[in-house]
C-alpha cells in the first residue's frame, strides 16, 4: 500500500547572488513507483536526519541556502545546509527534488 | 533566444594611470592576504622567487596593518590606511589574473584558461571575466589607492563554466566563480561588470571588516558589494553619479524576464516584476525591514536600506561616486572601529564622522551623509530620522523600525512556491510607502531635500 513508507521533501533554496527563493517539494505519494523508489533512495542516502544545521552566516558569500524538511511517516526533520559545504548526497537530494518540481510545473 | 547584455569588451578603461602597466608583468604574484597562514608557508616554501617574497610581504603587511589601525584607534588619528602601499615599499604592479575553466563540474579552480596579459580566449566567460576582474582593480588601484583585494597586489583568481544550470555567481572566500546561467531566465553571470565587482567587493570587506553574513551585519556586507559594484560600472563608463542608472546585475536576466535588473540602489523595489520571479522584495527604509531566516537573515533583501543611503549621498553630492561618497564609504570600511558585528546604526554613525573628518562637521559632504541615512530610517545620535510615512500619526516619533514580515507557514522563511520573495500584497503595500518617501524626499534629484520632522 502507497501509504506505508511515504517519505516527502520539501525544499527551500535561498540566498544566491540574486536573493531570490524558490520552493520544491516531492512526496512519494504522488510519484510512479520508480521515481517513488528513487525519492526513497536519494532520501536514505542523504542521511538528512543525522545533519546538523549550519550557523547562520556560515556559508560563503552569495552561495545557496537549503531548507530541507523530511516527512517520514509523520516524524518531521527539517535541517539548514549551505551550499558550500553540504555532503554530495544530500546535494544530490536537493538537486533531484528542485529540477524534479521544476520539469513536472514546466519552468522554473 | 535573444539576450541583453552589455559588452564589456567595449569596455573604456577609467582614467588609465596605470593601464599601461597592468600588461608589462611577466610574472605571477601569488600575495593571498586573506588565506590562512599555513596556505601562505606553503608559498613560502615552494612558490617561485616572486611568489615566496610575496607571500612574506603579506605576512609582514598583515602585522604591520594591524599596528597602524592599533595605533590610530588608541591615539584618535586617522589610519594610514590609504598610504600603506608606499609606506611599506610595495609598488602597484597590476592585477594579476588567472582565469579558470571549471568545465560544467563544481572541481575548483578548474583548468588555467587565461593568465594576466594572455590575448583573449575568444570564450565570452572566460575574456569577460578577465575584463571586469581588471576593471574591478582599476577601480580600487586608482581611485582608492589599493592594489589588489589585500592591497598588496593579491593575485585576482576567477572560474568560470562553474557547475551545469547554475544561475550565480559567489566569493568563496580565496576566488571567484561563476555559473552559465540556465539559459532560461539567466544569462552567464559574467555578462554584469558589478557583479565581478560586487564579489571582489566581498574580498575586500573580508579583509577589512569580517562583516558577519547574517541579518544587518551580513545586509552591510552586500550593501558594500553593491555600492562598489555599482562604482565599477560608473568608472569603466566614466559615468557621473546623477547619470548612471544604480542598477544592479542588469543584463543578467535572459529577455523572458519582466525586469531591468536584479536590485535598483535608486529604487530599492523596482527593479523587476516578473509572473515568475516575483516582485523585487527590497526595502528602501527602516520600516520595512524584513526579519527572515532565509538568505541568511535576508541578507540580499535588507540591503536594499543602506544602498538606498549611498545612492543619496551620491547623487546629493554629484560627480563621479568614487570621489566622495565612495571615499567616505571606503574609509570608514578601513576604520578601526569596522567590527564584523556592525550593523546599519553603527555604519550611519561611522560614516557620518568619516565624512565630519574628511570634509568637516558643516561641510555639505557631512549634511548629505546625515540626511541620507535619516531618509532611510536610521537613527544618527543627534538626529531623529524620518519615518516611513506610512505610518501616518506616528511620523515624526521615534520608531523601533522593524516589521517581522513572516509566512504563517511552519516554516520561518519567507515561502513561496512559486516566486521569490515574500506575501505579494505586503510587498506591494511596502513598495509603494516607499516611492511616497522618495518623492517626498526629493531623493531622485538629489536637491530640493524637505526639511526633516
Amino acid at each position: 500500500m502507497q501509504e506505508q513508507g511515504r517519505v516527502g521533501v520539501e525544499v527551500v533554496r535561498s540566498g544566491g547572488f540574486a536573493g531570490l527563493t524558490r520552493a520544491a517539494a516531492m512526496d512519494t505519494a504522488e510519484l510512479d513507483g520508480e521515481r517513488a523508489e528513487q525519492l526513497r533512495k536519494l532520501v536514505d542516502e542523504s542521511q538528512i536526519q543525522s545533519l546538523t544545521s549550519a550557523p547562520p552566516g556560515s556559508g560563503a558569500a552569495d552561495r545557496f541556502q537549503y531548507h530541507v524538511t523530511v516527512t517520514r511517516d509523520d516524524h518531521r526533520t527539517s535541517v539548514v545546509l549551505n551550499e558550500s559545504n553540504m555532503p554530495d548526497a544530500a546535494r544530490r537530494l536537493v538537486r533531484w527534488v528542485l529540477q524534479g518540481a521544476s520539469q513536472r510545473s514546466g519552468g522554473r | 533566444m535573444g539576450t541583453s547584455r552589455q559588452d564589456p569588451r567595449h569596455i573604456r578603461r577609467g582614467s588609465g594611470k596605470r593601464s599601461a602597466d597592468r600588461w608589462a608583468t611577466g610574472t605571477h604574484c601569488a600575495c593571498q592576504g586573506i588565506l590562512p597562514p599555513y596556505v601562505l608557508q606553503q608559498i613560502t616554501l615552494n612558490g617561485n622567487e616572486r611568489q615566496r617574497r610575496s607571500a612574506g610581504t603579506t605576512l609582514l603587511l598583515d602585522q604591520s596593518i594591524r599596528l597602524a589601525r592599533a595605533v590610530s584607534a588608541a591615539s584618535g588619528l586617522a589610519p594610514p590606511a590609504l598610504a600603506l602601499r608606499g609606506a611599506a615599499g610595495i609598488e602597484a604592479e597590476g592585477p594579476d589574473r588567472v582565469i579558470s575553466d571549471a568545465q560544467n563540474t563544481q572541481d575548483l579552480p578548474g583548468v588555467l584558461v587565461r593568465a594576466e596579459g594572455d590575448p583573449e580566449t575568444g570564450d565570452p566567460a572566460a575574456d569577460e571575466a578577465y575584463d571586469g576582474l581588471g576593471a574591478t582593480y582599476d577601480l580600487f588601484a586608482e581611485e582608492f589607492d589599493r592594489d589588489s583585494i589585500d592591497g598588496a597586489g593579491m593575485s585576482l583568481l576567477g572560474t568560470v563554466h562553474f557547475d551545469e544550470d547554475y544561475a550565480n555567481a559567489f566569493w568563496d572566500g580565496v576566488q571567484m566563480v561563476f555559473g552559465d546561467g540556465d539559459e532560461e531566465l539567466f544569462n552567464r553571470f559574467t555578462v554584469a561588470v558589478d557583479v565581478i565587482g560586487h564579489e571582489l567587493t566581498h574580498g575586500v570587506t573580508e579583509q577589512e571588516a569580517g562583516l558577519i553574513y547574517w541579518a544587518q551585519s551580513g545586509a552591510l556586507n552586500e550593501s558594500l558589494s553593491d555600492a562598489f559594484g555599482s562604482m565599477v560600472k560608473q568608472h569603466v563608463a566614466s559615468e557621473k553619479a546623477e547619470d548612471a542608472d544604480w542598477l544592479i546585475g542588469e543584463g543578467l536576466f535572459t529577455d523572458r524576464i519582466q525586469g531591468e535588473a536584479l536590485r535598483s540602489m535608486a529604487a530599492p523595489g523596482e527593479a523587476y516584476d516578473d509572473p515568475v520571479l516575483g516582485k523585487d522584495p527590497q526595502p528602501g527604509h527602516m520600516d520595512d525591514y524584513v526579519v527572515t531566516s532565509a538568505d541568511n537573515g535576508g541578507v540580499h533583501i535588507n540591503s536594499g536600506i543602506p544602498n538606498h543611503a549611498f545612492y543619496l549621498v551620491a547623487t546629493e553630492l554629484q560627480g563621479f561616486a568614487w570621489e566622495r561618497a565612495g571615499r567616505i564609504w571606503y574609509e570608514a570600511l578601513l576604520s578601526p572601529r569596522m567590527n564584523p558585528r556592525m550593523g546599519f546604526r553603527g555604519f550611519a554613525r561611522l560614516t557620518t564622522g568619516t565624512a565630519v573628518r574628511l570634509y568637516g562637521t558643516d561641510s555639505e559632504e557631512a549634511l548629505a551623509v546625515r540626511n541620507a541615512w535619516s531618509a532611510v530610517g536610521v537613527d544618527v545620535p543627534g538626529q531623529r530620522s524620518r519615518p516611513g510615512r506610512g505610518l501616518g500619526a506616528l511620523a515624526g516619533a521615534r520608531v523601533a523600525g522593524r516589521r517581522a514580515v513572516v509566512s504563517s507557514s511552519e516554516s520561518p522563511w519567507v515561502s513561496s512556491r512559486q516566486s521569490s520573495g515574500g506575501e505579494g500584497e505586503k510587498r506591494d503595500q511596502r513598495a509603494d510607502r516607499s516611492r511616497e518617501r522618495q518623492t517626498a524626499a526629493g531623493a531622485s534629484t538629489g536637491r530640493g531635500r524637505t526639511s526633516k520632522s
